[in-house]
């Protein structure tokens, strides 16, 4: 079983996992005074009783998260680099700020890990996997309404993709059990308190009610009316074809590699780090391709954490996002490992150019973090220097 | 060898492409911009005079307001003046005409790439509807000129290469250089592109020592002029204004305006990074890159929405597709994006103009491929299915392209194009015999006076004021410190103060609604309101007496 073949690489994962928290009070030192307004959790919502975020939770997840992800690690390159993907998490901004920001969204994170491990046992043991696979469902559904579509979506197309058929039959029983326990929980929590749930839907699927789309529309209709083209703007210029345009190309700009190798959307904001720095932009695209190439059906599972993201109002939601970083961190190992295999010279130029620029732009976002970012932060936020994540 | 029928479909999509372009040019977009009526004027001066309105002897740089103009498409359009007269046709007569001819070229550039008639068709089909280069075709813009002459001139490097015949590294060089002459963008295009390709071709340059020196030679003593106006006349001085350095996000929320020392030059570095990642936004390539709308709605891109599919099959297609000149169109990407990304504004479609081919191919590449998938379905339905939801797709998109150039472009953005500037000019023509001065306020817009224009310009082009008369007359600048100010003959342009200008007893005032009281308070005083497309009143003409 590949859980214990962990055992190899322990020592290493607790260096790893001490440097990556001493990132972590690096940052929150530079950026003291910088408080973050507890968030609830949506159980709170239906019980009545107000359960708060707190940062020992926050860095108990985080080191859940850590593990996760070198666990993962192990099953996914054990042969290779089984402690890649942990690197690419541990030393990326978009984690450690996160963690220090106290952002609800490393739990939620460690929910879509456990999932996705329950997912990775239920070859090989299918007790645990059923139990792994159950509590994150229940713990996700209870502490945020996305999961209540993600994870039983990327449950659905996970059985869709399965083509062993005793898996298939085995994924089909748990399904409906799944299925079942999602639908008693929505009822519930319908029946304990109908408009919480309303507008916590309001808030969080927010990019369908847009008003400047809607906006968008009624100006575009107005004005082909007005000059006699009624029926052709009847056809274009409607919620649902404009829409569809939006939602897709909402989805393709979240792929972009500017979201995760720049600061093109800025975390909390204000920052000028890049989630993710800069020298993973070229295993990411080789793996990428090299996924392409192998037909890894099972990278479209991924497609399904882009969902939190693309319900925002937000074009790109950076922080809901987070949620997609193991598919990103797949690829670039994957990239990494693919581009290490090689023996061709060019592809070696390519493994220390990207080493080069990580390095270089490591060093230089601890640099940024020491000088500027506070003043950034005080600029964006001014003199509340709380933030309030959503 | 061509195929009597491949010519005569390329000839019906020329024409098609032409149709696009031509079609009501000189009324859609609806007024000339501030950069063509520099042209025309500058055009028009040297047509009459021989120099252009500075008094410049067939200048290699035209100095324009704030900036310096390319050469080449001012004498182009002296052509065109000569030929059709001195109109708001003959101004984009030539950027019609060239887009047009990009779309027959481009068939033989595809071709030559590929060596198949069917794919350079669909290419030039692509091109000959792309809203893209219809836009960009439809008002005097010199990057569209540039492009097409980049295009040329690295299809003569590629036949250099190939062929090793020395009329094409003439060629080639003669045509990046002009590319050079045309647009800024291209003219740093160009050296990047040709370093880049001397160091990843070097090998190849080397074996045909005798083109390759030719080349370098023809592309060093044309350039010369350039060089010496670039350094000498003030032609870089546009270079400097737009550098990515001065670039407001970059100076207030990157560096906060001050850098701590050398190792703070990194910031650029990455923030240029960032712009050049940018220009992968789908936001931008498909809905927003061509802002023919406002900013917050969806309109045009590069390419249509339907194209994505074709653009992301495209480069998985072109990773596994073998041809020798494969580099060559991957340095011209990669080297393409550079220009605009280090100017100190966003995206810029226009900019990315030298960049049509390869994309284009690209797209085609994935079309092409595309069509084999789906064809390849035995399955009769799903077949029909897909054919039908593209089909649909498609028609959609030229349907909603269609409704952005006739409708909202105009009501949206007739503004920015400085629409109502032509019909003042008329209107003060018609009136400036019974007054002693004209007062213009250069301030305009519906929403606040934010905008600035240049109604000299407009005034000069649209009056066919005498170039030999503007050039020798007394000009006067800024009389006053906190405001600009300029004026020749009777016109004064700047800032009205209508307590101060209303004291004048015999004057004619041009200005927005902002620069005045209220239309009661004006009564018979206000002569006429000139409207935008849109319905609101975008200037009135106002008299003190």
């Amino acid at each position: 079983m590949f859980l214990l073949r962990i055992n190899k690489h322990l020592s290493n994962f607790f260096l790893i996992v001490v440097l990556h928290f001493l990132l972590v009070y690096f940052l929150s030192k530079h950026l003291s005074g910088v408080s973050i307004l507890p968030d609830k959790f949506f159980i709170s919502t239906f019980l009545g009783k107000e359960f708060y975020i707190t940062k020992t939770f926050i860095y108990l997840s985080e080191f859940f998260n850590l593990f996760l992800i070198f666990v993962l690690g192990n099953y996914f390159f054990a042969d290779k680099n089984p402690l890649l993907p942990l690197l690419i998490y541990s030393f990326s901004p978009w984690s450690f700020y996160h963690t220090a920001f106290v952002s609800p969204y490393i739990f939620f994170l460690s929910i879509v890990l456990l999932f996705v491990l329950g997912i990775i046992l239920l070859k090989e043991n299918k007790g645990l996997s059923i139990f792994v696979i159950t509590f994150s469902l229940f713990l996700g559904i209870l502490t945020s309404l996305f999961f209540l579509f993600i994870l039983p979506l990327f449950w659905f197309l996970f059985y869709l993709l399965v083509e062993d058929k005793k898996l298939r039959s085995t994924v089909e029983k748990f399904l409906i059990f799944s299925l079942i326990l999602v639908f008693s929980l929505i009822v519930v929590t319908y029946l304990v308190n109908k408009e919480a749930v309303f507008s916590y839907f309001k808030n969080e699927l927010s990019a369908f009610g847009d008003p400047g789309f809607i906006n968008m529309i009624n100006t575009y209709r107005g004005e082909s009316v007005r000059e006699g083209f009624v029926f052709l703007s009847k056809i274009v210029e409607n919620k649902y074809i404009l829409g569809f345009e939006f939602i897709v190309l909402k989805l393709l700009q979240s792929l972009t590699p500017a979201t995760f190798f720049t600061s093109q959307e800025k975390m909390f904001g204000f920052s000028f780090s890049p989630p993710i720095f800069l020298g993973f932009l070229i295993p990411f695209v080789y793996g990428l391709y090299k996924s392409f190439i192998s037909r890894n059906k099972y990278l479209i599972l991924g497609l399904v954490l882009l969902l939190p993201s693309l319900m925002s109002l937000n074009l790109i939601n950076i922080d809901r996002l987070i949620l997609f970083f193991p598919v990103v961190i797949y690829l670039i190992s994957y990239g990494f490992s693919s581009l290490s295999d090689s023996k061709d010279l060019r592809f070696r130029f390519l493994i220390i150019l990207s080493l080069f620029i990580l390095i270089f732009q490591f060093l230089f976002t601890l640099y940024d973090i020491r000088t500027k970012e506070k003043e950034r932060f005080i600029r964006y936020y001014g003199s509340v220097q709380e933030v309030k994540i959503r | 060898m061509i195929k009597k029928n491949t010519l005569l479909i390329l000839i019906i999509i020329t024409l098609f492409g032409g149709f696009l372009r031509f079609y009501k040019v000189d009324k859609n977009p609806t007024s000339l911009t501030g950069d063509e009526i520099s042209f025309g004027y500058a055009a028009y001066s040297i047509l009459e005079t021989g120099r252009d309105e500075s008094g410049r002897f067939l200048p290699l740089v035209i100095q324009s307001i704030g900036d310096y103009k390319n050469p080449l498409p001012a004498y182009l359009m002296v052509l065109s003046f000569k030929i059709f007269g001195v109109s708001d046709f003959a101004i984009r007569f030539q950027n019609a005409l060239f887009g047009t001819l990009f779309v027959f070229f481009f068939f033989f550039f595809l071709k030559y790439l590929t060596g198949k008639d069917n794919f350079a068709l669909l290419g030039s089909l692509f091109l000959s509807i792309s809203p893209w280069n219809i836009f960009y075709s439809r008002f005097a813009y010199e990057p569209l000129i540039a492009s097409f002459f980049s295009m040329l001139g690295i299809w003569f490097f590629m036949k250099m290469l190939d062929d090793r015949k020395l009329r094409f590294s003439f060629l080639s060089a003669l045509f990046m250089v002009l590319t050079m002459y045309t647009g800024f963008a291209q003219r740093l295009f160009i050296p990047i592109f040709v370093f880049a390709i001397s160091v990843f071709k070097i090998k190849e340059l080397l074996k045909s020592k005798k083109q390759t020196s030719l080349f370098i030679l023809t592309f060093l003593f044309l350039s010369l002029p350039l060089v010496y106006v670039s350094l000498f006349q003030g032609a870089s001085t546009r270079f400097k204004m737009v550098f990515i350095a001065n670039d407001i996000n970059y100076v207030r929320y990157v560096i906060f305006g001050y850098l701590n020392g050398l190792v703070d030059y990194i910031y650029l570095f990455f923030f240029w990074i960032k712009r050049y990642l940018n220009y992968l936004q789908p936001f931008f390539i498909f809905s927003n890159a061509l802002q023919m709308v406002l900013p917050s709605n969806m309109g045009l891109g590069l390419l249509y929405p339907f194209e994505a599919l074709f653009l992301g099959f495209g480069i998985f297609e072109f990773v596994k597709w073998k041809n020798r000149n494969k580099d060559i169109l991957l340095i011209w990407l990669f080297t393409g994006i550079i220009p605009d990304s280090i100017t100190n504004n966003e995206q810029h479609a226009g900019r990315l103009l030298h960049l049509t081919p390869v994309i284009f191919f690209l797209t085609t590449l994935g079309a092409f491929s595309f069509i084999k998938w789906v064809f390849s379905f035995k399955n009769r339905l799903l077949r029909f299915s897909f054919v039908f939801i593209f089909s649909s797709l498609f028609i959609l998109n030229l349907v909603f392209a269609f409704l952005v150039f006739r409708v909202h472009f105009p009501y949206q953005k007739s503004e920015s194009f400085d629409e109502g500037l032509r019909e003042v000019v008329y209107a003060v023509l018609k009136y400036q015999d019974k007054y002693d001065k004209v007062i213009f306020d250069i301030r305009r817009g519906v929403d606040g006076p934010y905008m600035v224009s240049n109604p000299h310009m407009y005034l000069l082009f649209y009056s066919k004021y005498d170039p030999e008369r503007y050039q020798t007359i007394e000009k006067i600048r800024d009389i006053y410190q906190d405001e600009p100010y300029f004026s020749f003959d009777k016109y004064a342009f700047g800032y009205i103060n209508w307590y101060r200008d209303s004291l004048n007893k015999n004057a004619l005032l041009v200005g927005s609604p902002w620069s005045f009281p209220e239309e009661k308070v004006l009564g018979d005083k206000l002569l006429e309101k000139i409207y935008l497309s849109n319905g609101k009143v975008a200037f009135y003409i106002v008299s003190t007496r």
